[in-house]
């Protein structure tokens, strides 16, 4: 009896401590692979429909500056949070980007506060749907 | 000689007998009720009694599958389509149609479609609102997953907005689903 229940333990252990690993050391492993203190990022809203989803899970990785080009989606840091965009211009001092479903271009961001761009396969952004629904969940929670 | 002859004949017999004993016990007569039955179709085929346990789980699962049969039956099915045409601020409406038609309409206008939900029964419902298809990332309605209670009404606001990035000529299609899920404990 006892070693069954030793043995039901153990092996629950090992199942912690797998998920644990997968929820810490995974975000951590993406942080140093992909060069970037975000690498992860989900979609909140429509702005890039339809490359982008509500709902979907992407890959953001660390770009220098000379690397940036127009077209890119960019991630970048703004007082309410973070945006991710398309590249539509490249200025000497900043980059100005614009949602594909938006009309107007968003006001123009210093290099700094780019955070990363999206990570692509065979010239297609990276993109798990349905992952970043705790995002868009939490998100309207809070606009509630 | 005849001997051996006599033994292999009678050998012979004892193995048709066999056969015949085994025929009979696999394949007795049974009327239509008996043969439907699922608890012997199984234990023909598997040979083994169900022990309580799966026989618990059994029904479980049998009303797990029922319930999802009925709400997907009861559920409110709706076919949903708008087309994107050139030009600005441009709405073409087809008020007379049964589905979910948002019409025509050009890039950044948008054009709204109510769906009545009513409970007339004495069970309290739990309403929850799905939207498939390529229409379904355009659709945005205000409210979604509530209780209905005995008697009351809601009417559930569903409007799309045609996004800059929208292709024109295009007909964006999909289905809404209206889920009245049982709730009796709300």
């Amino acid at each position: 009896m006892m070693k069954r229940i030793g043995k039901f333990f153990l092996h629950l252990g090992i199942y912690l401590g797998l998920v644990l690993a997968v929820l810490f050391g995974l975000p951590r492993f993406l942080s140093w692979y992909l060069v970037t203190p975000y690498p992860m990022a989900a979609i909140t809203s429509g702005s890039m429909w339809p490359s982008l989803k509500q709902g979907d899970l992407v890959l953001i990785q660390g770009v220098k500056k000379e690397d940036l080009k127009v077209g890119d989606i960019v991630v970048w840091q703004n007082p309410q949070g973070f945006t991710i965009h398309r590249v539509a211009e490249l200025n000497p001092d900043t980059v100005v980007t614009k949602g594909d479903a938006n009309f107007t271009k968003d006001p123009p961001v210093k290099y700094e506060e780019v955070v990363g761009r999206t990570v692509k396969i065979f010239g297609r952004d990276v993109r798990l749907p349905y992952f970043g629904m705790i995002s868009v969940y939490a998100r309207d929670k809070k606009l509630k | 000689m005849e001997n051996e002859i006599e033994q292999i004949e009678q050998m012979g017999q004892n193995i048709n007998s066999q056969e015949n004993a085994i025929t009979t016990e696999n394949e007795p007569s049974l009327n239509w009720r008996q043969r439907l039955n699922p608890k012997r179709w199984w234990q023909n085929h598997v040979k083994q009694k169900l022990t309580r346990g799966e026989k618990i789980a059994a029904w479980v699962i049998l009303v797990i599958f029922l319930l999802v049969f009925y709400i997907t039956l009861d559920a409110n099915k709706y076919a949903a389509q708008v087309r994107t045409i050139e030009g600005e601020g441009k709405v073409g409406v087809n008020p007379t149609t049964e589905r979910l038609d948002f019409g025509d309409l050009s890039r950044g206008t948008s054009a709204v479609r109510t769906v009545t939900v009513k409970n007339n029964t004495f069970v309290p419902f739990f309403v929850s609102v799905i939207k498939l298809g390529a229409i379904s990332d355009l659709i945005k309605q205000e409210q979604n997953n509530f209780v209905l209670h005995k008697g009351e009404e809601r009417k559930i606001e569903m409007t799309v907005y045609m996004p800059a990035s929208a292709e024109i000529d295009h007909l964006y299609t999909g289905r809404v689903f209206v889920f009245k899920i049982p709730a009796p404990f709300f």
